[in-house]
């Protein structure tokens, strides 16, 4: 490390480095289509990561529903809404309208949006292409965008939706990709008809095909496997091109789960193909490459019958883990299971998983349950099997958790957890500092592949808005380099089939942009 | 090597693209006598934000000289939080590759970073070591009126110094500030108001010309014996600057009486 004094024999050093010939640099080459932040040196390593919660402490506020009604709370966005660089956080519970929480440097500042009114969910993505984000809001009220405008949002309407009985069917989440690939965003829309007799008529879900200016075209000539519970849709990758799975609630009596891929505006059911004709009753899901064969995995969050992990396998099927290598993810009999996210918490290179219990309560179900659950972070081992270790990191806690997501809020390479509470305001697991593990960030456009090589090694993951249950961020992947600091290359391929390619070796510990990713990217 | 060394000191500013395409970008043409030798686009995006206005630069800088040992090539892309000091390089000089970063804390202490030759070196510098990142020489709205005040101590009789902490580098470099007053630029064919400065680390003079609202229309000095020169483009300057009054005077329609 230089000294101060060093530093006054810079301008000679300097100009020696610059003028050095070296095979084996590992700046970063200006090279277009790519831009970096800074390095984020550590320091001072901790031995391990540690959380500390500060959610309430630094402002972060809940719902004033004492009843916590089921799926009516806890929704969770986070973003850079003002442009300032740091991370801001939309919530939504029942009986009030979104608050925005928006960082200030020290502490979150909030501020209640004219609307829209206790929606059930939220999903990001730019649907009028205008370089910033948006908030696509689903729910029992008039679904709606919020459209960036790079201080806060302006409300605008979703087309008219085919529900017959609004009171009784509603849009539970939305799915944001392009599915038909025309450069403009559209909308799956997951129909929930809540207690009502399922039919075909009043089930199914539809389509938003976007132009590119916020405007949609209703389609409801979707496949008759998509008139079900429907609960979440995963933004995926199978067979090499863009998918959709769809997470159905109650599927023993209305249809398990569904993956689809389209071709132009056809939609087509590929479940039967993928092997993934699963029925439970399950609420979320996410995917990351947890097996390391460069497909993706998915996570599935359910109530009562435990979690699923679709590991993928050479053909292109998907096999349920779960059982097998410990991520069942449920504490106790009769609990939920609700937001769930795969996260590198610890910068091993594995990815771990930070799991969401809640209970099902709902004010209008005799049959339901109301008890604490813990918030279970399920570490990978070196097994390939995972185990539980937030209790001793800081998340030892218990409530009625909804959703989950990770993001480094604090800037130090280490992701920070934030759970939402549908009683209690989120929780906001800050890590207490840095570790000796590399690490790298890349944001990328929406829905792309992402791919780093490390030691020899390929790996990767995909720049989705989607996290789980009732989570959404903006699209940054997180990758950690476990004792390694140099990454060997970075591809990026986009739902298009725009590619950038970096091969030269570059210094980890920093976030890297490609593209043009929507929002306030250098 | 000497060569070098200020031929990189010239290369504060840097460039780029956002997908903001309602932020005007900035394009300067650099020569080398009279022959055109690259480009810089400079690109500040301002961001009104609950704490204020932030300022984000974005920038990139490309161009190949003639040296007796063969053709130099250079290229720069920079990314800025201007006023703040905070910023990042990605420079690639005939195929050598190194990356510059400084990072300002709070109490205004510097955290300067180098990447190079596979290695990375940090070190901390308090404040009062550095008086401006060369990132700032483009933006004249908050550094015109410093280097004014940082000149105008001549008068006391002291000779001004400025140090400038190198994005091209990393290299702090420090020499006398004078102040050259209002002079007169061409670009294109426009006649530009601007106010000149010299300011010349280790002997070689580096002048920087700025309008009064503080766009930085261009920029030179001496290298190798040659005068190394960067001006705005004529597209650019009509873009920021108020259009002349010939140039909107087929609009003015007489106010009837």
């Amino acid at each position: 490390m230089l000294t101060s004094r060093d530093a006054l024999l810079m301008p000679l050093a300097a100009t020696l480095l610059a003028c050095k010939t070296s095979t084996d640099d590992t700046a970063i080459v200006p090279t277009e289509g790519f831009s970096h932040q800074p390095v984020s040196t550590c320091e001072s390593p901790l031995d391990a990561v540690a959380y500390e919660e500060r959610g309430a402490a630094l402002g972060l506020l809940g719902g004033p529903d004492p009843d916590g009604e089921h799926q009516q709370g806890g929704a969770i966005a986070v973003l850079d809404i003002d442009g300032d660089q740091d991370l801001d956080i939309l919530t939504s519970f029942r009986f009030q309208n979104t608050v925005i929480h928006r960082w200030n440097g020290e502490s979150f500042d909030t501020e209640m949006l004219d609307a829209p009114y206790e929606p059930w969910n939220m999903s990001l993505g730019d649907v009028n292409n205008d370089g910033m984000l948006d908030v696509l809001v689903s729910g029992m009220r008039e679904p709606m965008v919020l459209l960036g405008n790079g201080t806060d949002f302006d409300g605008m309407s979703l087309p008219d939706f085919p529900i017959p009985d609004p009171n009784t069917s509603i849009a539970q989440s939305f799915g944001v990709i392009d599915l038909d690939l025309d450069g403009a965003l559209d909308v799956y829309a997951v129909v929930n008809t809540g207690g009502a007799a399922p039919t075909d008529e009043d089930m199914a879900d539809f389509m938003m095909w976007g132009d590119g200016t916020g405007s949609f075209e209703v389609d409801t000539s979707l496949p008759s496997t998509t008139a079900r519970r429907g609960f979440d849709a995963v933004i995926t990758e199978w067979r090499g091109q863009q998918a959709l799975y769809l997470v159905n609630d109650m599927g023993a009596e209305f249809g398990g789960d569904v993956l689809m891929v389209a071709d132009g505006r056809d939609i087509i059911d590929v479940t039967d193909e993928a092997g993934t004709a699963v029925a439970h009753s399950g609420m979320g899901g996410d995917i990351a490459d947890w097996n390391e064969d460069g497909r993706a995995d998915i996570y599935i969050t359910t109530s009562i019958t435990g979690h699923v992990l679709w590991s993928s396998q050479d053909d292109d099927t998907y096999f349920d883990e779960a059982t097998s290598v410990g991520a069942l993810g449920i504490a106790k009999e009769n609990g939920m299971g609700w937001g769930a996210a795969f996260v590198d918490y610890d910068n091993d290179g594995d990815q771990d998983i930070i799991d969401a219990q809640g209970d099902q309560w709902g004010q209008n179900d005799p049959d339901s349950f109301r008890f604490d659950q813990p918030i279970w972070l399920l570490e990978q081992t070196e097994d390939d099997i995972f185990e539980e270790v937030g209790g001793p990191l800081g998340l030892a806690t218990t409530g009625s958790y909804r959703s989950a997501l990770a993001q480094d809020f604090n800037n130090d390479g280490v992701p920070d957890l934030l759970v939402s509470d549908v009683l209690a305001p989120p929780h906001l697991y800050l890590s207490k500092g840095c570790t000796k593990n590399g690490w790298l960030q890349v944001v990328a456009p929406i829905n792309s592949r992402v791919e780093i090589d490390v030691d020899g090694k390929t790996k990767v993951d995909w720049s989705t808005t989607h996290s789980g249950y009732a989570a959404t961020h903006e699209p940054i992947v997180h990758f950690g380099l476990g004792e390694h600091e140099i990454v060997d290359a970075l591809r990026v391929t986009d739902p298009y089939g725009n590619s950038w390619e970096y091969e030269h070796p570059f210094q980890g510990r920093r976030r890297v942009i490609v593209g043009s990713p929507a929002g306030f990217w250098d | 090597m000497r060569f070098l060394a200020a031929l990189l000191c010239l290369v504060f500013l840097s460039i780029g693209t956002v997908h903001a395409s309602e932020t005007p970008t900035n394009r300067y043409t650099l020569r080398l006598g009279d022959k055109e030798v690259g480009e810089r686009t400079v690109t500040i995006r301002q961001l009104e934000t609950p704490t204020g206005t932030l300022r984000l630069l974005q920038g990139w800088t490309s161009f190949a000289i003639p040296l007796p040992a063969g053709k130099f090539q250079y290229r720069q892309r920079i990314a800025a939080r201007l006023g703040e000091g905070n910023f990042t390089a990605a420079i690639d000089d005939n195929g050598n590759a190194r990356e510059i970063q400084a990072h300002r804390a709070p109490d205004g202490a510097w955290q300067v970073t180098i990447i190079s030759g596979g290695a990375l070196k940090s070190w901390a510098l308090p404040a009062s070591a550095i008086d401006l990142a060369s990132t700032d020489f483009v933006d004249g709205e908050q550094t015109l009126w410093k280097l004014e005040a940082l000149a105008a101590t001549a008068e006391d009789g002291s000779t001004p110094i400025l140090k400038v902490l190198a994005a091209e580098t990393g290299a702090i470099l420090e020499g006398p500030l004078k102040d050259l007053g209002i002079d007169e630029l061409e670009v294109g064919d426009r006649t530009v108001a601007a106010h000149g400065f010299t300011w010349s680390p280790e002997g070689q003079a580096t002048t920087l010309w700025y309008t009064a609202e503080g766009l930085l229309v261009g920029w030179s000095s001496q290298v190798g014996g040659q005068r190394l020169e960067g001006l705005i483009d004529a597209a650019s300057i009509s873009q920021t600057l108020a259009p002349r009054i010939e140039d909107v005077s087929g609009d003015i329609e007489e106010e009837a009486l």
